[in-house]
C-alpha cells in the first residue's frame, strides 16, 4: 500500500516535471521567455568567459605542441610545400595587380558592395560548442565591441557562419556546417542563385534549389548573393563545388554539394561584419 | 544537515558540473565529439537516490545546462528527466526493491555504477537527438549522433566515479534520526548510512 502510494507519488512528480519542461519550450519557443532566459542566458555565459578563456589559454599551446611533435615530418614536408607555393604566388601577385585594379573599378561600377569594405570587429574564439549536436563556436567579442546577432563572421578564407547570440563580452556564432545554417548563394560570379545548406559536417555542404541539367563544373566558387533580405552580405567566399551528380534530389532539385573555403583547422582569430541583415553595404 | 544545505550541495555540483564541461571537456576530442559531464548528474542522482531525485536533479540540471546551448530552452531537461527517472527506475527493479527507495547507499555496490552510467548517457544522447529530429533538425540523428554515442559512452565510463563521489556528497544524510532530509525525494530508508 505505502509502496503504491510512493510510485504513484514519483509518477506525479515525473509528470509535473516533464509538463513544467513542456511548458518552458513552448514559452521560449513563442518568445514569451526571450527577455528573461536571454538575461540568464548573458548571466550564464558572463559569469564562465573567464574561466572558459583561461583554460583555452592555457590548453592551447599544450594541443599545438602536441600536435607539433607528433606530425613533425608532415610539418617539415608541408614546410617545403608551402615555400614553393609562395613563390609561385608572389610571381602571380604581380599579374594580378593589374586584375585586382579591374575587378576594384567593375566592382565600383555595378555598385556591389564588398565585402572588405565593411567594418569589422576581431575577434578571438574561446572554445567550440558545448554541445555534440551543433557546430558552434564562442567568441571573446560581444555587444560591448557592437557585435549583435545576425552579423556575418568571415576568418580562414571565408564565410564561417553567423552570430546567433550575443551578450556583453563575448558571442555564439553557428557555423556553416550546422544543419540549421543557410545561406543565399551565387554559384559562380554570374552562375544561378541556389542556397547552401549544413548538413553538419565542417566540410560538406548541400546545395540547394539548383534546376535538374544546370551545367555545373567541380571547383566553381560559390559566393553570397546577397539578395534582396539576404543575412549576408553579396561577394563573400563561402566554397567551391566539389560534386554534381548528375540526378535530382527528394525536391526534384540537382543534387550538388560544396566544401567549404575557409579552413577551420584551429581557427584562433575571426572577423565579425558589422553588417545587419537588410543592411545595404557601404 | 537540513533539506537547504543538501540543495545548495546538489546546486554545487551542477554549476562546477557545468564549468568543467564548457572550460575543460571542450577540449576533449574523441572521434570528432566531447564527453558530457552533466548527463552523468541525473544518471548518479537516480542510481543514489531513486527515481524521483533522478527527474529532479534531471530537470535542474537540464535547466543549466540550457543556458549554454542555443536549442529551444528546457530541451536538456525534457531528456533528462526521463534519463534520471528511468536510471532510478531501472535499478530499483534490478535490485529488486521499491522504485523510489532502493537507490540506498547501503545498496550502491550491487549494480556497477560505470555500466550504468554508460548506458543511460548513451540513451540520453539517443533521446536528445530523436528529440532534436522531431524539432526539425535530422542531422541530429543522422550525422551527430553517431559522432556523439562514443564519446559519451567513453565519458560516461571514465566520469562515473568522480561524479558518484561528488553526488554522493551532495545526497549525504547528516543524521539518519533527523529522516532522509532530501530536497526531493521523500521516501524512508534512502540513503542512510
Amino acid at each position: 500500500m505505502i509502496q503504491a502510494r510512493r510510485s504513484s507519488g514519483s509518477k506525479l512528480t515525473l509528470i509535473i516535471l516533464l509538463l513544467a519542461s513542456f511548458t518552458i519550450i513552448t514559452l521560449d519557443f513563442r518568445g514569451y521567455t526571450a527577455g528573461i532566459v536571454g538575461k540568464a542566458k548573458a548571466i550564464a555565459h558572463e559569469a564562465f568567459m573567464p574561466l572558459q578563456a583561461g583554460v583555452t589559454g592555457i590548453l592551447r599551446p599544450v594541443g599545438s605542441y602536441i600536435d607539433g611533435v607528433l606530425q613533425v615530418g608532415t610539418l617539415s614536408q608541408e614546410n617545403q610545400q608551402l615555400r614553393s607555393e609562395n613563390a609561385a604566388l608572389r610571381e602571380k601577385l604581380l599579374s594580378t595587380s593589374a586584375m585586382r585594379e579591374q575587378l576594384r573599378q567593375i566592382a565600383s561600377l555595378e555598385r556591389l558592395p564588398f565585402a572588405g569594405s565593411i567594418p569589422k570587429v576581431t575577434a578571438q574564439v574561446i572554445s567550440g560548442s558545448s554541445s555534440d549536436f551543433e557546430s558552434t563556436i564562442t567568441l571573446d567579442k560581444g555587444t560591448s565591441s557592437g557585435v549583435v546577432a545576425g552579423m556575418p563572421v568571415v576568418g580562414g578564407g571565408g564565410l564561417l557562419g553567423t552570430v546567433i547570440d550575443a551578450w556583453k563580452t563575448g558571442s555564439t556564432v553557428r557555423m556553416l556546417g550546422d544543419p540549421r545554417s543557410t545561406v543565399d548563394v551565387r554559384l559562380g560570379a554570374s552562375g544561378p542563385y541556389a542556397m547552401i545548406i549544413g548538413t553538419g559536417s565542417a566540410s560538406t555542404l548541400a546545395v540547394d534549389y539548383v534546376a535538374p541539367g544546370t551545367k555545373l563544373a567541380k571547383g566553381t566558387p560559390v559566393y553570397t548573393s546577397g539578395l534582396s533580405g539576404a543575412i549576408f552580405p553579396p561577394g563573400i567566399p563561402v566554397g567551391h563545388i566539389t560534386s554534381v551528380s548528375g540526378t535530382t534530389n527528394a525536391s526534384g532539385d540537382e543534387s550538388v554539394y560544396a566544401a567549404m573555403d575557409a579552413s577551420l583547422s584551429d581557427i584562433q582569430y575571426v572577423d565579425v561584419l558589422e553588417w545587419v541583415q537588410g543592411a545595404s553595404g557601404p | 544537515m537540513n533539506g537547504f544545505t543538501r540543495l545548495a550541495r546538489i546546486a554545487l555540483v551542477v554549476v562546477v558540473s557545468e564549468m568543467v564541461e564548457v572550460a575543460l571537456l571542450q577540449h576533449v576530442d574523441i572521434f570528432g565529439a566531447h564527453p558530457s559531464a552533466m548527463v552523468l548528474i541525473p544518471i548518479v542522482a537516480g542510481y543514489i537516490a531513486g527515481p524521483t531525485s533522478g527527474a529532479a536533479t534531471g530537470f535542474a540540471a537540464g535547466l543549466v545546462a540550457d543556458l549554454f546551448l542555443p536549442t529551444p530552452f528546457g530541451l536538456s531537461a525534457v531528456v533528462w528527466i526521463c534519463t534520471g527517472y528511468s536510471a532510478g527506475y531501472a535499478t530499483a527493479i534490478l535490485r529488486g526493491g521499491e522504485t523510489d527507495t532502493a537507490g540506498s547507499q547501503g545498496q550502491a555496490g550491487a549494480l556497477p555504477i560505470v555500466f550504468v552510467c554508460a548506458l543511460f548517457a548513451g540513451c540520453a544522447m539517443t533521446g536528445y537527438a530523436l528529440l532534436g529530429a522531431l524539432f526539425g533538425v535530422p542531422a541530429m540523428l543522422t550525422y551527430y549522433l553517431p559522432q556523439a554515442l562514443p564519446a559519451v559512452i567513453i565519458g560516461a565510463f571514465a566520469g562515473a566515479g568522480p561524479m558518484m563521489m561528488a553526488v554522493r556528497w551532495a545526497f549525504r544524510q547528516g543524521h539518519p534520526s533527523r529522516g532522509n532530509g532530501m530536497p526531493f525525494a521523500p521516501a524512508r530508508g534512502v540513503l542512510q548510512g
